[in-house]
């Protein structure tokens, strides 16, 4: 059987009285969706009576099928257009929101996975200048999106802390001035943080977010030291550090600090001490990531990497113990790839993930400007630059302008590509819905930007994820957790959106 | 030396594919079938066995089968299991083909509703009785109004669209122009 799955032999089927929907066989019941964003979960008998039309008006099925757009016959056109609206909502603001801004590629940590691709701290050459950066700015200015949100990213961008300084307050004078929505995140490791820049970045509503790949022995493997020396107990000090300044005075609770792992091989067998240093921590969540074959990890994978099934195996036991810790009251913790599917299933709504949606995020989305001022379809693209090749390299902000960004040949082919209309298996897929597809990773892993998904490492990995939280919903238990999750993350947002535009505020 | 000779398995009685030592074919009438469902199943294998179609696309083609790892995989099986998408893909097929005015239909209700040009209905009042048996006038008004969204469908097809409805292209400066 194909991973998308079949009908029973002999199954009898009334294709005329079926609206436009897809199906996934889930051992035992039938995952329904449609492109409206709508789901059911059906026993096997259900689905075969539903499938064989004979489902009658009388028949307490019904009114679900009808409800959610299953019978061809039943559709409410206007609402179905609404839950579309919802679903799709960043497609009805034109232009990216997130610009990645690469101050510097210098680091002082070699990460056995580095994404960002990285050079040696003495290389000053690969620092961003203050003209470049008011440049980048211009330009994402001139983008037409009214909310904007500028991530620092590197290398270590605290290395060019002075155009860090600089972008912020030039970003904040130019939101101000044009009335529009501006939100400002650093990614970084830590290692460099005095109380100075701390001030700086909370004096500026700037929101901090830093790796964080688990107890010392895994995190200090994964992201040594140039040099050597102990890289995890600087991160745990400042996450604590500003965690107790965020506690003692309650205007500070957006800037509570957040922290990202990447799963490499060695992590496999750390899932619950990961956890369990992200509940000391104090943290709200943790993001069970895998990692990508792109760039430098790509180079390295036979070393770092794994099968998209080890990855799901991972996932799915990890989310368990998560999920025990909130039902026995000990954490409430949340898992960040969970909330973003919930919110996409349960919720019909787009939390932002520029990697799950049809088109992807690239320029659409997001844009990712190197040290130099080019400009690439996304992060992902630049690392692959980065490697030598520049094919995701989509202008400069010394000489193109947004025109000819949107317009270029790359960005066409990345937007025809993750289209999900135009995958033949993803066309059909029950997770449709609510996936995406990535055309840097499927370009590093299949050489095309279309990919084949049927052999596509993402597709398994996400599709094994996808089967985790459906299995999840249909489980009164994990259910009630999840839906503690998703009534928490709504309450975020909506404080957040208190904030009025001209006015900076706290990546959530 | 002695050449091994290859002999052909024989495939079940009755069964729609034929089997040789290293490949399984099967013959598919393209007027009877579709294309669509034959390229949808033959891609759906491609995780397991490499396919290649053979024939004139517009009366046959020969599906062949050859397993991309043939020490675990058994060609009986690798047919049967193409065999088994194939006909889901007919369905899948079928079910996408008799909706795409009505998919076509919501997705422009959806850009008219998103960018004003129509409101979003107003909230749900009070729940329907539940839904009787359809009377013969009920029914016929249903066919009604669907061949309308069809005939509304074609129009709007008809139309030319602007290239850029949505105003991506714009600049921030020139949406800001505009609103003045």
């Amino acid at each position: 059987m194909s991973r998308l799955t079949a009908l029973a032999k002999g199954a009898s089927v009334d294709t005329g009285s079926l609206a436009a929907f897809n199906f996934r066989d889930m051992g035992g019941w039938h995952l329904l969706t449609n492109e409206w964003g709508q789901f059911l979960m059906l026993s096997s008998a259900d689905f075969e009576r539903f499938m064989a039309g004979k489902v009658g008006v009388d028949d307490p099925l019904y009114a679900e099928l009808e409800s959610r757009g299953f019978l061809k016959a039943r559709l409410d056109f206007r609402q179905l257009a609404v839950n579309y609206v919802k679903k799709n909502s960043f497609q009805w603001f034109p232009g990216p929101s997130l610009h990645m801004i690469v101050v510097t590629l210098r680091c002082n940590q070699k990460c056995q996975y580095c994404h960002s691709s990285v050079v040696d701290p003495s290389r000053t050459d690969t620092d961003m200048d203050v003209e470049t950066a008011r440049k980048t700015v211009d330009f994402i200015f001139s983008t037409p999106n009214p909310t904007i949100c500028i991530e620092f990213q590197g290398g270590e961008p605290l290395l060019n802390w002075p155009v860090v300084k600089f972008i912020t307050e030039y970003a904040q004078a130019k939101a101000k001035a044009g009335n529009r929505k501006l939100l400002m995140a650093l990614v970084c490791n830590f290692t460099l943080m005095t109380e100075d820049k701390l001030d700086f970045l909370f004096d500026h509503h700037v929101s901090i977010c830093t790796s964080l790949d688990g107890p010392a022995e895994l995190h200090n493997k994964n992201r040594p030291f140039l040099g050597g020396g102990e890289a995890q107990q600087k991160v745990v000090h400042w996450l604590e550090k500003i965690q107790e300044r965020c506690s003692a005075d309650p205007k500070k609770k957006f800037y509570l600090p957040g922290a990202l792992m990447t799963t490499t091989r060695f992590s496999m067998d750390y899932g619950p001490e990961i956890v369990d240093l992200y509940v000391k921590l104090g943290l709200e969540q943790i993001f069970l990531r895998p990692l990508s074959p792109i760039g430098y990890a790509k180079r390295v994978w036979k070393d770092v990497g794994y099968e998209a099934e080890e990855f799901v195996k991972f996932y799915e036991k990890t989310l368990d113990y998560i999920i025990d810790l909130n039902v026995s009251g000990k954490s409430d913790i949340m898992e960040r790839m969970a909330l973003i599917l919930l919110s996409k299933v349960v919720k019909g709504e787009d939390p932002g993930f520029m990697d799950l949606r049809s088109p992807a995020g690239a320029v659409l989305g997001c844009l990712a400007y190197n040290y130099n001022g080019e400009i690439f379809v996304s992060d992902e693209g630049r690392m692959v630059d980065h490697q030598g090749d520049p094919i995701f390299k989509v202008g400069d902000v010394a000489k193109n302008d947004w025109l000819s960004v949107i317009d270029h040949p790359t960005t066409r082919a990345c937007v025809t590509a993750s289209t999900l209309d135009n995958q033949p298996m993803c066309q059909q897929c029950a997770f449709k819905p609510y996936c995406g597809v990535e055309p840097v990773f499927h370009y590093e892993t299949q050489k095309s930007v279309f990919g084949q998904m049927p052999t596509s490492g993402w597709c398994s990995s996400h599709m094994g994820i996808f089967d985790v939280i459906f299995r999840k919903l249909r489980d009164p238990r994990s259910r009630k957790v999840m839906d503690k999750w998703l009534e928490r993350d709504q309450c975020r947002w909506q404080e957040s959106d208190a904030v009025p535009a001209g006015q900076p505020e706290v990546v959530l | 030396m002695k050449s091994k000779k290859k002999t052909a398995k024989k495939a079940p009685k009755s069964a729609p594919y034929t089997l040789s030592s290293l490949e399984a074919s099967v013959v598919l009438d393209i007027k009877k079938e579709g294309l669509e469902s034959i390229f949808g199943a033959a891609y759906l294998m491609m995780d397991r066995a490499y396919v290649s179609l053979k024939g004139d696309r517009a009366k046959a083609v020969t599906v062949v089968l050859r397993p991309k790892n043939p020490k675990t995989t058994k060609l009986k099986a690798l047919a049967e299991e193409f065999l088994s998408d194939f006909e889901s893909q007919k369905v899948r097929w079928a079910v996408a083909k008799n909706n795409l005015p009505i998919r076509e239909f919501i997705a422009e209700q959806a850009v008219l509703i998103a960018n004003g040009t129509i409101p979003p209905p107003a909230p749900a009042a009070a729940p329907e009785p539940a839904a009787e048996e359809l009377t013969d006038d009920q029914r016929a008004e249903i066919e009604k109004l669907i061949a309308e969204v069809e005939s509304e469908i074609k129009t709007m097809n008809d139309k030319k669209v602007a290239m850029d409805p949505k105003g991506i292209k714009a600049s921030w400066e020139e949406t800001q122009e505009n609103k003045a």
